[in-house]
């Protein structure tokens, strides 16, 4: 036995940082997740115009002024959101931060930490086994449960999909700021025995990145709604469900053993706070557009 | 009615006698006591469990009412314990899909969630009359019993299993059938010699086609059952409370661990056949007002849960020629609080 030399590491589960997104899954949306065959002995790019007089290769378009909003794959649009975001809103953290409740949370936990991990051996003992299953489609990513609740595709609501993902990324963003600031320690870094079916993943523990991105895709979702005039009683259909699917997602993560009840109730309340304080009309242009944009779908 | 496999444990039957009577309390209360109005003090004065809230339990509040509702008999509470040592076994483990299979269960059963665990459990069912299965043959010795539990499902060492109810078993002898039944109770821990008895109720008695009520309730520190039967048909009323079994070799004491809440029709096993026996044909039992809280030990938060998401268990034998497992009794839910169990 010489060792196993062929494990290089773990480097494509990029899902431990929250809802980062299986693109290949989503659609032919996300600029991965197929391959393109040509012929070896005849590239399409010799290949002949039908009138016999040049090859595709030599022929041009007149140069596009840019790449396009409209090619910009959902994912790394988000990117240039989040950017808008930061320049536009530099003092997002600072407001949160200041939210007593926000305060509350996390002081309640650090006070009591027994007390949030008695409620996570229950969860171990009792309800892991039926939620194994969603736990582990859920590591990795949760857009899929989005669209299966919204009864969309990528290909059919583009503009819903993007605003998805700007809310994922924001949502992980935020996160991680006060994961970082905070540094508190995972569940299993106290109790050991909790013994999570999946890695934990490295990084602190409060906010959960996870509760944080359902809770503000649910609210955008929500908002999106709101401004496509939605009948109110259908508002409330889809409040209840997204509320519902937002939670559980967070608390998956604690039968999971990853995270405290504390670190999904921060996340929610940072995710709200987005919502209703920071992200507000006309704070981030390009957040609104793609709202307004989405809102067009539901109509 | 829980049995385990392995050899026939060895164990003095005064001695037991003795164990279970010293952790059993259960006080007759005076003429006309009416376990709706009484005040909790005098309640637990008489061994009686904790009345629920009206409000914040309104189900197992209703339970208690119908419970209640008439002149009770109240009888002089006393048990029999079986001649012969019968053990333990659980025949499933492990298995999350909705529909489960067991060697010796069948039912349903429901857990917890949110950081919350089983406190109170309820049900009422009708006293089923056993008769010989389709292969049923002189000498067989047919058992089946109905009850309501919390936990015994998986190894872990809490997972101990207070159980409940009444039991119809049914020898084929050279001439007629000779039924029985019996109103029982066991707090089963597994590899627990002394555990190994279910124990006989004297009182109520129990007849084919009576009406049970059946009500289990943890106390606030897990370490105690109250048990409460209402023989509806003849209107004749037991009630007592359990302390937990004493572990061996200065174990951790044992404690309800709340992790799950059964409504089972079982076929046990008689010692040193580790093997069910045959189940007889029951028929159907009709497993109806179902009902358990749950509590949230932080906080102190009550939740009333119902078969809503419960788990249905069914029962298996394994036949020959093809080998092959065939299902013999079925649940079959109706609704949040009702289900059947339903012999094949």
């Amino acid at each position: 036995m010489t060792g196993n030399t062929g494990n290089t590491g773990n480097t494509g589960n990029t899902g431990n940082t929250g809802n980062t997104g299986n693109t290949g899954n989503t659609g032919n949306l996300g600029g991965v997740g197929w391959f393109i065959a040509d012929r070896v002995d005849l590239p399409f790019v010799t290949r002949l115009a039908p009138d016999g007089q040049s090859e595709l290769g030599s022929l041009r378009r007149t140069p596009p002024a840019h790449f396009g909003d409209r090619l910009w794959s959902a994912n790394w649009y988000a990117w240039r959101v989040l950017h808008q975001f930061v320049a536009k809103v530099p003092n997002w953290a600072t407001t949160l931060d200041g939210d007593a409740r926000l305060t509350d949370i996390r002081n309640d936990l650090v006070a009591d930490y027994d007390g949030q991990i008695d409620n996570l051996v229950l969860a171990a003992r009792d309800e892991r086994p039926d939620a194994m299953g969603l736990i582990l489609s859920q590591d990795g990513e949760f857009f899929s449960d989005f669209l299966a609740v919204l009864t969309i595709r990528p290909g059919t609501h583009p503009q819903t999909w993007r605003v998805l993902n700007i809310a994922s990324l924001i949502g992980s963003f935020a996160a991680l700021y006060f994961k970082d600031k905070y540094d508190l320690p995972r569940p299993t870094q106290i109790c050991p025995a909790l013994l999570p079916p999946i890695p934990v993943p490295g990084h602190s523990s409060w906010p959960s990145g996870h509760s944080t991105q359902a809770h503000l895709m649910k609210n955008c979702m929500l908002r999106i709604f709101a401004k496509a005039a939605m009948p109110a009683a259908d508002q409330d259909v889809w409040s209840a469900d997204l509320n519902v699917l937002a939670d559980e997602i967070a608390r998956n993560r604690e039968i999971a053993g990853l995270h405290y009840p504390a670190d999904s109730a921060g996340g929610a309340r940072i995710a709200d706070l987005l919502d209703t304080v920071i992200l507000t009309p006309g704070a981030v242009k390009m957040f609104d557009d793609a709202v307004t944009a989405a809102a067009g779908e539901w109509q | 009615m829980s049995y385990e496999q392995g050899a026939r444990p060895k164990f003095d039957i005064e001695v037991l006698r003795k164990i279970v009577k010293a952790s059993v309390k259960s006080t007759p209360p005076p003429p006309g006591f009416d376990p709706l109005t009484a005040s909790q003090a005098d309640l637990k004065q008489f061994a009686f469990p904790v009345r629920p809230d009206r409000k914040l339990q309104p189900a197992e509040y209703a339970f208690w009412q119908k419970m209640f509702a008439e002149q009770l008999a109240f009888e002089e509470f006393d048990f029999d314990l079986f001649t012969s040592v019968v053990t333990q076994a659980r025949g499933f483990s492990g298995q999350s899909p909705r529909r489960q299979t067991s060697r010796n269960w069948s039912g349903a059963y429901i857990t917890p969630r949110d950081g919350t665990i089983f406190s109170t459990m309820w049900a009422t069912f009708q006293v089923p009359t056993p008769n010989p299965p389709p292969d049923g043959a002189p000498g067989d010795d047919d058992r089946s019993s109905t009850w309501i539990g919390f936990d015994g499902q998986r190894r872990y060492y809490m997972s101990t299993l207070p159980q409940f109810g009444t039991a119809q078993d049914i020898e084929l002898g050279t001439g007629i059938p000779v039924r029985s039944f019996y109103a029982w109770w066991q707090w089963w821990v597994r590899d627990l010699t002394g555990q190994a008895y279910p124990i006989k109720l004297t009182a109520p008695a129990i007849h084919p086609g009576d009406l049970i009520m059946c009500y289990m309730q943890v106390a606030s520190d897990r370490a105690r059952v109250s048990f409460m039967m209402k023989n509806v048909t003849t209107r004749r009323f037991v009630h007592f409370y359990q302390d937990p079994p004493q572990p061996d070799d200065w174990g951790l004491p044992f404690k309800v661990s709340g992790a799950t809440a059964e409504w089972v029709m079982e076929r046990p096993a008689i010692p040193p056949d580790p093997n069910p026996t045959p189940l007889p044909n029951y028929g159907t039992v009709d497993f109806h007002g179902c009902g358990a809280t749950a509590i949230n030990m932080q906080t102190g938060a009550i939740v009333e849960r119902s078969l809503s998401g419960a788990k249905l268990i069914d029962m298996y034998v394994v036949r020959q020629d093809p080998q092959r497992t065939v299902k013999i009794s079925i649940p079959r839910q109706l609704d949040t609080t009702e289900f059947l169990t339903e012999f094949q």
